[in-house]
């Protein structure tokens, strides 16, 4: 009988709309061991090594995490976070804000508009990855420019307006 | 066991890891899709979680290494993917184990498997059958690609001879 393409790819595709149980908890495991193992490349280090730092009484607790099959308390977690001195979990609300304060992303902002000044906006698309987290995106950053009416005649474009 | 093979795509294209399968000279299934027909695997636990750890790889995480399970032999590209230890008393059981070759943290080639009930692989005959077969196309491709004919890229496609017949193994001094 010679290869059917149709009907292995028809397996795979039931195998694949499957419902898993445990499916969050199952990727965040991954995730997170795929967080530290980036970390580990970056720095050069050793399981081994981040066990010690990370004051684990022993590189087991570790290759579990890492594994993918852990299920490391919050307090590791936290452990493994001041060795390596990155975040390896993020609440995103209080992420994004710390990344607007760090400059690293703009927050769009209203402005109220002056009687009698004139108001010329326009969007810029930023594209922005930030290194480490996985976190990558766009946003589209307003910018408001003011000229009251009498410098109208001098205010030169600087943008697409939208 | 030597056999002749070729190597097919498992499924489509996916974003962080390619998968790869074998199939059998004159086989209808390759050897993965015969996993996962496989009506003892469907029924174990472990079924509906090693789906989720495949999706996770291919879209999100790549084939990290230590998400395979070594068997038996160190250093050896020929690894299982499992879905984590259950305690059954004081022992740690991983049952359920899909074999394959782990080439890269891009590309992956998966062979058959099954459940595991016994201490060591070598118990088993099925298993102990389907993990000679991933030594086998190992090899085959271990010297294909000592010999320039096969390639893993970044991205984790392959390129190069996908068909190893009689003549190919000839070629490499593998029978």
């Amino acid at each position: 009988m010679a290869y059917n393409k149709e009907k292995n790819d028809r397996i795979l595709e039931e195998f694949l709309s499957l419902e898993s149980v445990d499916e969050k908890f199952i990727d965040k495991q991954m995730t997170i061991a795929a967080q530290i193992d980036n970390y580990l490349k970056d720095y050069g280090w050793t399981q081994k090594e981040l066990a010690e730092k990370a004051g684990f009484k022993s590189q087991s607790q570790l290759t579990e995490i890492m594994s993918g099959h852990g299920n490391p308390t919050l307090r590791t977690i936290t452990n493994l976070e001041e060795a390596l001195g990155k975040d390896i979990i993020v609440s995103p609300d209080f992420y994004e804000e710390e990344l607007e304060e760090k400059g690293w992303i703009h927050p769009e902002k209203t402005v109220h508009v002056t009687a009698g000044a004139f108001r010329s906006e326009f969007f810029e698309r930023n594209d922005f990855v930030v290194v480490n987290t996985g976190y990558e995106g766009s946003i589209r950053v307003k910018r408001n420019e003011y000229s009251t009416a009498d410098q109208m005649h001098v205010h030169k474009p600087t943008g697409t307006y939208g | 066991m030597n056999f002749s093979f070729k190597i097919k795509r498992l499924g489509s294209s996916n974003k962080r890891c390619q998968f790869y399968t074998i199939v059998k000279d004159d086989d209808e299934l390759t050897e993965a899709i015969k996993f996962l027909q496989n009506v003892r695997n469907q029924k174990s636990d472990d079924f509906n979680r090693l789906k989720k750890r495949y999706n996770t790889i291919r879209n999100k995480t790549g084939a990290i290494f230590e998400f395979f399970k070594d068997e038996g032999v160190q250093k050896s590209l020929v690894k299982a993917l499992h879905a984590g230890a259950k305690r059954d008393g004081y022992l740690k059981v991983n049952s359920l184990r899909w074999y394959c070759i782990r080439l890269s943290k891009q590309c992956v080639i998966f062979g058959n498997g099954g459940v595991k009930h016994v201490g060591k692989t070598q118990q088993d005959s099925h298993l102990k059958e389907k993990e000679a077969d991933m030594r086998w196309v190992d090899a085959c491709i271990e010297a294909a690609q000592r010999n320039g004919d096969l390639h893993v890229v970044d991205s984790g496609n392959l390129y190069g001879i996908m068909n190893f017949n009689e003549e190919t193994i000839e070629k490499y001094g593998l029978q």
